[in-house]
């Protein structure tokens, strides 16, 4: 009987739905507020948010807070947020996808500054 | 995809002919003499094959899973028509004379009734079921990778099919954000290579940030994409894979020629 209701319950299982990473991000006066989670509306309490330079150089490391909340200083050369959920699941926002940020925030050599990865492997 | 349909169901009709002409009772009916042997095995033979004909061809086009299903329909129908078709032949002709002549029980009137009743009852069972199928045929979406749209490329030393899973605009639930799915398959002996694959709007800066990775059961794996706020068609889609060696690559895609849909919405605005 358990081995038929075994059975059953594989046929009736829905597939999981992806749980995937959602954030964003506004500033205000000189402070970056951010608020992560799930595009189910669930928080992502703890999750690693990463600041980076368009250098590459770590900026900030920090986590989402108990609200689901993470906020920084204003940087002061053009960089990105990395939510960093798992292997596999992140969400990325650039500088220019922040609420409320000027487009010409930074200067445009400093935006060109784009550090690109190794292109000899590009297809 | 009509072609294919009509393809199966008449691969699979002429299969059911085969089969039931290898039975002496109705090649005795049909071809007014006994057939040999040799006959018969070869009528089995050729049913047979042209019933592996449309389950291959359906397994070729539409994969195994969606295949076997279309094929099991079709097969059915071809099943059924044949043997609704066959007490009704015009083999079935001197059959009847000799039944007039002989009847082995009267036949009332009542009892006339009740078997067209009967007759109409047992066509009913079986024609909704039918068309039930054949509605859920003509409702059914081709899987994205089966489309026109879909991508062929190479990667790497990889080969794959990548198309978006619904030709739709981004779907925006939590925070605003626009979330978009891809599917993608790559060839069966590159998934014992293959660590992870990601996508990604916009060239990845780090390999930290490649994207969202693709996931999910069997060879076709989807990823949901976010698509930046800031986002412009020119960005493009990226792909990178990295392999079990720690090679990674990437190829960019073209947005307008990956999903039209993406460009609209990136076009109106987010």
């Amino acid at each position: 009987m358990k081995k038929l209701l075994g059975l059953f319950a594989l046929f009736i299982s829905m597939p999981v739905l992806a749980h995937t990473p959602v954030c964003s991000c506004q500033v205000n006066a000189n402070k970056v507020q951010c608020e992560g989670g799930f595009h189910d509306g669930s928080t992502a309490t703890e999750t690693k948010m990463n600041v980076i330079a368009y250098s590459g150089e770590p900026l900030i490391n920090g986590e989402l807070n108990k609200a689901s909340r993470f906020s920084f200083e204003l940087p002061t050369q053009p960089f990105y947020i990395v939510m960093d959920v798992g292997p596999g699941e992140m969400f990325e926002l650039d500088w220019q996808d922040i609420l409320n940020m000027k487009k010409n925030h930074f200067s445009q050599s400093e935006t060109s500054k784009l550090v690109t990865l190794d292109t000899s492997k590009l297809d | 995809m009509s072609w294919l349909n009509l393809t199966i169901f008449m691969l699979s009709l002429l299969g059911f002919v085969g089969l039931a002409l290898a039975m002496p009772k109705h090649s005795e009916a049909v071809f007014k003499q006994t057939l040999t042997n040799k006959q018969h095995i070869t009528l089995r033979v050729f049913g047979w094959l042209f019933l592996f004909m449309a389950l291959a061809l359906g397994i070729a086009e539409l994969n195994f899973d969606l295949g076997t299903v279309v094929w099991v329909g079709w097969l059915s129908i071809a099943g059924l028509l044949l043997a609704f078709y066959l007490p009704f032949g015009p083999w079935q002709a001197d059959k009847g004379q000799k039944s007039t002549k002989k009847p082995l029980a009267k036949v009332t009137h009542k009892g006339k009734v009740q078997s067209r009743k009967s007759m109409i009852i047992s066509t009913a069972v079986v024609m909704i079921p039918l068309l039930i199928f054949v509605f859920q045929l003509l409702n059914t979406p081709i899987k994205p990778l089966l489309r026109d749209d879909a991508i062929s490329g190479e990667i790497g030393p990889w080969t794959f099919v990548i198309a978006e899973k619904e030709q739709e605009a981004p779907i925006i639930e939590a925070m605003d954000i626009p979330l978009k799915a891809f599917v993608i398959r790559f060839c069966e002996r590159c998934d014992a290579d293959i660590r992870m694959a990601y996508l990604k709007m916009r060239q990845p800066r780090s390999l930290r940030a490649l994207g969202n990775s693709f996931n999910g059961r069997g060879q076709t794996k989807t990823a949901i994409i976010s698509i930046p706020a800031a986002a412009t068609v020119d960005d493009g889609l990226w792909l990178s894979v990295e392999a079990k060696n720690g090679e990674v690559y990437h190829q960019q895609f073209n947005v307008e020629q990956l999903s039209p849909a993406l460009v609209s919405f990136i076009k109106e605005g987010l």
